[in-house]
């Protein structure tokens, strides 16, 4: 089912500050977009069904509450300091179906390793979302990430891609 | 050859190189070198090592097909096994976690005379491991779970090796060993560095799904694996940082890294040197026999 402008407006709108709340590393708030039901995955590259292959991250909702509680600690060393990051999302799809929200879009991310090389990392891929509206409030409940690279070797990803 | 009147040298000269391989317990080891030592012998009382990994199903057979993560590291490959065999790092550098679940790997008591310590064991020819069977008292506590979490792998496992065999093998758990020089045993996960240049590696790792096992369990080892291990996991990311930063300080200044640790306190029984996990008895039994390597060919 294909939606309204409004709406359109208003997924857009979700995915910009999810991807804000991200790059600002506001860990606690980006967490709390996330539905009871919680899937934060980065498949790697068989691209197989989760549960049978290994994946870069596969989170639900205890384990992305322990990837949070690390961050926070201060002591996560691949994170300490935190990666400056900046995204872009781009090319965003909407079908709506099953009071969801089914959302594919592109993105382009930028990171800069400055805990340790100072390299600039370019991340690349394309987002999924399945987003859900509870008490009139947009919630992910699931966002998936294809990265472009994920069959070759890729650095330490310890940033909310 | 195409266009051959061109050409007056042998095509035989120019093809491709022999490997030599040889099989234990499942796993291929292969090397272009005709000088080389029989697997056998290459191996040595090491060979243990693998049984134990192996050991772990009660078919005696593992399985590595769910998939590899690649993981770049911006480091030596030499730095990179430097740290997988080092036992002296975790609670410095993985305090983040220990501070957020419950692990095993936890510290309790180092320094007390009394407590028992994993221990850290050279095999000589550059197999060296880390092993905390000494630490672990309950089956399966290896794996995070309470001992009945898993009833029928333990059944299985008592009809493989007996009632004695089974306990002493889930209460030990797998090996935590580096095969010389680039194959890791990471407990339920296989680990190879592969030397890209210099400065860069690339970590490869994968679960080690158990043969004659319910579903249920290898699932659990792929998602702990997930958590261990590759880039977006909770343990590798901190170390690759530290192994980064090491390679560049090294690069700059060019001062020898301190590897004595316990030098004062290691021990030999029946030809492996022992001695507990915080010193570096597994770093140098690695850099003894790369050493030694190195000198013959120069």
């Amino acid at each position: 089912v294909t939606v309204s402008i409004e709406e359109r407006l208003e997924v857009e709108q979700f995915l910009y500050r999810e991807a804000r709340l991200a790059d600002e590393g506001r860990y606690e708030e980006w967490q709390n977009l996330f539905d009871e039901e919680t899937r934060y995955w980065v498949p790697g590259g068989g691209g197989a069904k989760p549960g049978e292959e290994v994946a870069i991250i596969d989170d639900n909702r205890t384990r992305l509450a322990t990837r949070i509680r690390q961050l926070r600690t201060g002591l996560r060393y691949a994170q300490s300091p935190p990666s400056p990051t900046r995204r872009l999302i781009s090319n965003i799809e909407i079908e709506y179906e099953d009071d969801c929200y089914r959302v594919t879009s592109n993105f382009v991310a930028y990171e800069i390793k400055i805990q340790s090389t100072h390299e600039t990392i370019t991340w690349c891929g394309q987002y999924k979302h399945e987003l859900i509206k509870k008490d009139n409030k947009l919630l992910m409940r699931s966002k998936t990430v294809y990265l472009v690279n994920r069959g070759e070797p890729i650095p330490s990803l310890t940033f909310l891609i | 050859v195409p266009f051959a009147a061109g050409f007056t040298g042998d095509a035989a000269d120019f093809g491709l190189s022999r490997l030599r391989s040889e099989k234990y317990r499942g796993f291929v080891f292969a090397t272009f070198n005709p000088e080389a030592p029989t697997l056998e012998e290459y191996l040595g009382p090491a060979a243990s090592l693998i049984d134990r990994t192996v050991e772990m199903s009660p078919m005696g057979k593992v399985r590595l097909d769910a998939g590899w993560l690649k993981h770049r590291l911006r480091a030596n490959w030499k730095m990179v096994v430097e740290g997988v065999v080092d036992g002296y790092h975790p609670d410095y550098v993985h305090t983040s976690l220990f501070r957020t679940v419950d692990y095993h790997f936890e510290a309790k008591g180092v320094e007390s005379s009394t407590a028992p310590s994993p221990l850290a064991r050279d095999w000589g020819g550059g197999h060296v491991e880390i092993d905390f069977a000494p630490t672990l008292k309950e089956q399966l506590a290896w794996f995070n779970v309470s001992p009945d979490r898993y009833p029928n792998y333990i059944s299985a496992m008592k009809a493989a090796f007996g009632e004695q065999g089974a306990h002493e093998r889930l209460i030990a758990g797998p090996s935590h060993a580096l095969i010389f020089p680039n194959l890791l045993l990471a407990e339920m996960n296989i680990v190879i560095f592969e030397p890209i240049r210099v400065g860069e590696t690339i970590q490869w790792n994968t679960p080690l799904l158990l043969d004659g096992v319910g579903e249920e369990l290898n699932e659990r080892i792929i998602r702990n694996g997930q958590a261990a291990l590759g880039p977006g996991s909770f343990i590798i990311p901190d170390d690759a940082v530290m192994i980064e930063r090491t390679q560049m300080a090294i690069e700059g200044r060019g001062r020898w890294i301190d590897l004595s640790r316990g030098l004062n306190r290691e021990r030999v029984e029946d030809g492996i040197r022992v001695g507990v996990m915080y010193d570096d008895v597994a770093g140098r039994g690695f850099w003894r026999q790369h050493a030694s390597l190195m000198a013959v060919s120069a």
